[in-house]
């Protein structure tokens, strides 16, 4: 039924993965889905060079000069931002513990946060909306807020923790923002906890997505409700885990504001991450220069990652199940 | 016991389950709203337990001395006018990304996504002179122009993995049709798409609701702070001494963003179904 | 084929709006919304923006503009007040427009204004090393010739007025003033029969007294960082002399001197013997502090005066029962009182109306403003000639010491240094206390980085 356009079969090619058509096919492509492309791609852009290209080169060029922040002068160095990032051990230290918040939020989001989506989206329980907010509550609390809060619970002395340990007999409770062997744990549960309603709000919308009959066919065919999770829900929420990963990793890596209202990197640099070492190296230590090297080493390592993750499990988001 | 009321045994104690669960979980962020009831002396005395005697007084004088009316619609405006944006620049992108294939698709895709590695912090100076050469330095226009700018790569993020998910045949027969890109985009992919808008819109909206750093900078006045820059002067503050009033500050914003959750929460629940196609 | 888009078509279910319809609803919403912003914002802001002088100001009046570190509600209504009343006594020839910034951002937002397009002609800045950073970037003007004209040292208190002079020439005026003193629960002392200890071995009995009886000592809460310094200051320079600190922030010792080590170790000693309420790095200043001490469960507390916001009542009663003692000889040196000032005001070198913001600095440090501080905001004001009859005693008798002191005496490392090296010794110093680092290795860190900025903090 060819009214007007030509069918190119653009939707069929995008499923076959066929990505090695001529050039000249797919700027035929382009000028007939033009409205698109115009606002797809080309407003996008252009937003994204002003607000974000620009601070992204601007940071590169920072990071070869050496700037107070309030002088005039503003001193080229060439590598030595870098050189001096290399032997210093703190920055070692904040970016390995910025790896051990990247694992630990991971388990929130990826194992946690899909669980409870799924437990709470199921028939086994009643009350599933009003227990979701539950768990959505962390996620409208401000960091600030968060920190406020915290800082009661996690006191040894009456904290919640601290009581809890009283009742068992001990004296008081472990001091867990306050030891550096547990602080940075600590900081990785708080945020793991308040970041948790977020990669869940997205499952459960990836749920409601899936078609009742692929469950009910699994049924049919005697799946047990572990097997239809493996089989049917799984499968179908691949998407959903990449963009869960992906904000959750890209997250984790910049993360800032909880370590800058909890413990201040401390006890001493033990809660360190790259994000918070980041800001007080440029604002209070006023060296902007090394901080935007930092800033430029986390801002690889983040495309590093996406390039590589986007690439091999991406596949599945960019190329449609279905 | 019939089968029947077993099953329902076991959802009971499962919900029970699940329940105290969650309100271990939902504690600490109970503990705000329940400090906020007591009085000061009852907070420095038990700081965890329930309050005996409930008051409204921190609520009151919270509004009155923060001017919390201003800062409200501040918030509201900033978040509903940086998330609209945010979704406007990202629905086309989200659009092309899922249903074309074309050279430096993945490029152009990492490269917006760029945006969610950099950290606020490093771009506050580069900003700065970007909206001052702009002209719109403390000004709501600029604010939320930069919130949309910034916010739009997570609801991309979001949008581009649900509409990637969906089925084609609709829109497939739509295009036999005739039916132009606008017009599958408008009836068909959007309305298929109404959890991801939904979801999208809503982590956009909350990410600015709580943000601070870039309200901080890029205004000067008073009048056009948000809440969470104008609750400072009560929360973590060494100059002062109260824990009942930052607790009401924080209720109080906290409030708006549990309500929208809940609208969004049963938009999602309302029959968005996926058998329209059958 | 027409059956397939008519198939969707169909309203979703009975009594609901379509999904389509609802979708097109939002978009116009939220589109209209967006697209009605600029015209939106651009009169909101007209009527509310306060800076740029752009309010009514009476012709032929100069506009200066005041950035101002906003820390409490108190302090800025307090703030407003100056600004109002000035206003009303100079109608019609100078007008002030201010602007605040939190204190918590205040740091990292300075230097994007004063750099900006609109620097403010007055602005807050900390004193010490802060402030010769500020004169040394070039923001901060001189002002030797309004402290003659305006006979500021006839009013101010010695300890202000020396604060304000560095370098041959005045920089800023001081109007709010501390004392760091060590604050004690007078009921435990009189529980134990303590005394107030006068010098280092008998503050150890007292101590160990209270030690013995479940009580410690001192409370420390150091989450922030920032809280301890006061403590191993106190130590060094009642110890060691004024001198030798002079000399170390001078960088003429360097800090990985023995006496600096040795007051490191000292600091770690006294967290060993248990003399610090557990739970150091974990126990934020700002909330959870007081709680304890509201408890009685530390009987000491080595803080700024600035602490007394969280011992007064708005009415000005004492919520304890506290007094203070100065911190204790140690050796042979002569003890000395930290007197510090908490907030200054600075003119900006580049300002074309400095004689307008001059009158404004003297309205600043006028009686009435400073009696009017002292009231709403608290102690101490650097104002010599302003009375504290409002306050309890123990609080005039601090007062009193402050203002008749022959002179500024010192300050703590994170006013008398800029950041580059003060926030390394803090993060450095919480090691210490919590273990992970010796006392060798804090003051070598604390050394490197003075080596790299240079003496007097970048």
């Amino acid at each position: 039924m060819q009214v007007g356009l030509s069918r190119e079969p653009v939707l069929h090619a995008a499923e076959e993965g066929d990505r090695r058509r001529p050039l000249w096919k797919q700027l035929e492509e382009i000028r007939r889905h033009r409205l698109v492309f115009g606002f797809g791609i080309v407003l996008p852009l252009a937003v994204y060079l002003v607000f974000v290209g620009y601070p992204i080169s601007y940071t590169f060029y920072l990071s070869f000069q050496q700037w107070n922040g309030f002088s005039n002068v503003v001193k080229f160095v060439g590598l030595a931002n870098y050189r001096h990032l290399i032997n210093d051990s703190n920055f070692w230290l904040s970016f390995s513990n910025t790896v051990k918040w990247i694992i630990g939020t991971l388990f929130f989001t990826d194992v946690l946060a899909f669980i409870l989506a799924v437990v709470l989206r199921s028939k086994s329980i009643y009350f599933g909306a009003v227990l979701r907010a539950f768990f959505f509550l962390p996620v409208t609390m401000s960091l600030i807020a968060i920190g406020l809060m915290f800082s009661f619970i996690l006191t040894p002395a009456f904290g919640g923790v601290g009581l809890i340990a009283q009742a068992l007999g001990f004296p008081r409770g472990p001091d867990l923002l306050g030891q550096p062997a547990t602080a940075l744990y600590t900081l990785i549960g708080v945020f793991g906890w308040s970041y948790l309603g977020i990669p869940l709000v997205l499952f459960d919308a990836g749920l409601t997505q899936i078609p009742e009959e692929l469950n009910e066919a699994a049924r049919l065919e005697g799946a047990t409700p572990l097997q239809q999770l493996r089989f049917v829900t799984l499968p179908m929420l691949r998407p959903t885990f990449v963009v869960v990963t992906v904000l959750a990793v890209l997250e984790a890596i910049r993360t800032f504001d909880l370590v800058y209202a909890m413990t201040g990197g401390g006890p001493g640099h033990s809660s360190d991450t790259l994000g918070y070492y980041m800001w007080i190296q440029s604002f209070d230590e006023r060296h902007f220069g090394y901080g935007a090297a930092i800033s430029t080493v986390m801002l690889l390592l983040s495309s590093l990652f996406a390039m590589v993750y986007v690439r091999r499990a991406g596949r599945a988001a960019l190329e449609g199940g279905g | 016991m019939t089968v029947i009321h077993r099953r329902r045994l076991a959802r009971l104690v499962a919900t029970a389950f699940v329940l105290v669960f969650a309100a271990a979980f939902a504690y600490p962020a109970l503990l705000t709203l329940i400090t906020s009831l007591k009085s000061e002396n009852a907070v420095i005395d038990t700081p965890l337990a329930l309050p005996t005697h409930v008051t409204l007084t921190a609520y009151a004088t919270t509004w009155r001395v923060l001017n919390f009316g201003n800062l409200l619609e501040n918030s509201l405006f900033y978040a509903t006018a940086g998330a609209a944006i945010g979704f406007v620049i990202a629905v086309y992108p989200a659009y092309a990304f899922s249903r074309f294939r074309f050279v430096g698709a993945r490029a152009i895709f990492i490269l917006l996504l760029t945006t969610l590695m950099l950290p606020q912090q490093t771009a506050l100076i580069p900003l700065y002179h970007a909206l001052t050469w702009l002209g719109l330095l403390n000004t709501r226009l600029g604010l939320v122009i930069i919130h949309g700018a910034w916010g739009m790569p997570l609801q991309l993020l979001v949008l581009t993995g649900f509409l990637t998910n969906q089925p084609r045949e609709v829109e497939e027969a739509a295009r036999v049709d005739g039916a132009t890109d606008l017009q599958v985009l408008r009836h068909i992919v959007l309305p298929l798409a109404a959890p991801a808008m939904v979801v999208g819109f809503l982590l956009n909206f909350i990410g600015i609701w709580k943000e601070f750093i870039f309200a901080v900078t890029f205004l000067n006045s008073d009048s056009l702070y948000p809440l969470t820059i104008g609750i400072l002067k009560f929360t973590a503050n060494q100059y002062f001494a109260s824990f009942t009033l930052p607790a009401a500050a924080v209720v109080i914003s906290q409030l708006p963003l549990i309500a929208l959750f809940l609208l969004a929460s049963r938009w999602l629940v309302s029959g968005i179904y996926t058998g329209a196609f059958k | 084929m027409k059956g397939h888009l008519a198939h969707f078509h169909r309203k979703a279910r009975p009594g609901q709006l379509s999904r389509r319809e609802l979708i097109r609803r939002a978009s116009i919403t939220g589109l209209s919304v967006a697209a009605a912003t600029p015209s939106l914002s651009r009169v909101a802001d007209a009527a509310t923006t306060e800076n740029k002088g752009a309010q009514a100001s009476p012709t032929g009046a100069v506009t200066i503009s005041l950035l101002d570190r906003s820390t409490s509600p108190k302090y800025d209504s307090y703030a407003k007040w100056l600004v109002d009343t000035f206003n009303h006594q100079h109608q019609g020839s100078i007008h002030v427009a201010l602007n605040m910034i939190p204190d918590a951002d205040y740091h990292q937002k300075v230097s994007l204004v004063l750099k900006g397009d609109n620097p403010p002609d007055v602005f807050f800045s900390w004193e010490g090393g802060w402030a010769k950073f500020m004169v040394d970037s070039g923001f901060s003007a001189p002002l030797d010739e309004y402290y003659q004209k305006y006979q500021w040292p006839h009013k101010l208190n010695a300890a202000a007025l020396q604060l304000a002079t560095f370098g041959g020439h005045q920089w800023f005026v001081p109007f709010y003033m501390a004392a760091s003193v060590v604050w004690y629960n007078i009921d435990l002392f009189q529980k134990y029969n303590l005394e107030v200890p006068k010098t280092w071995p008998q503050l150890t009995h007292v101590a160990e007294v209270l030690k013995s009886h479940g009580v410690a000592p001192f409370l420390l809460a150091d989450q922030l960082q920032w809280e301890a310094q006061f403590l191993w200051t106190a130590y060094f320079v009642n110890k060691y002399g004024v001198q030798a600190y002079e000399d170390l922030l001078a960088h003429k010792i360097a800090w990985t001197d023995p006496r600096v080590v040795d007051t490191f170790a000292e600091m770690k000693r006294m967290a060993t013997k248990g003399w610090f309420l557990n739970g150091i790095n974990s126990m934020d200043f700002d909330s959870t502090a007081i709680i304890f001490w509201k408890r009685q469960q530390a009987a000491m507390w080595y803080q700024g005066s600035f602490i007394l916001a969280k011992f007064l009542s708005p009415d000005d009663k004492l919520l304890y029962p506290v007094d203070w003692f100065p911190f204790p000889q140690i050796g042979s040196m002569e003890a000395s009182i930290e007197m510090f000032a908490e907030n200054t005001w600075m003119i900006n070198k580049k300002s074309a109306h400095k004689a307008q913001a001059a009158e404004l600095l003297d309205f600043l440090i006028s009686r009435e403003a400073q009696a009017r501080m002292v009231d709403e905001v608290g102690p101490f004001p650097a104002n010599r000639f302003v009375t504290l009859t409002s306050l309890p005693p123990m609080v005039q008798r601090l007062g009193s010491t402050i203002a008749e002191h022959h002179g500024y005496t010192w300050m703590h490392v994170d006013h008398a240094l800029g950041p580059a090296i003060a926030h390394p010794f803090l993060v450095e110093l919480q090691g210490v206390l919590a273990g992970t680092v010796t006392p060798e290795a804090a003051a070598k860190r604390t050394e490197e980085a003075a080596k790299a900025t240079g003496a007097g903090g970048q």
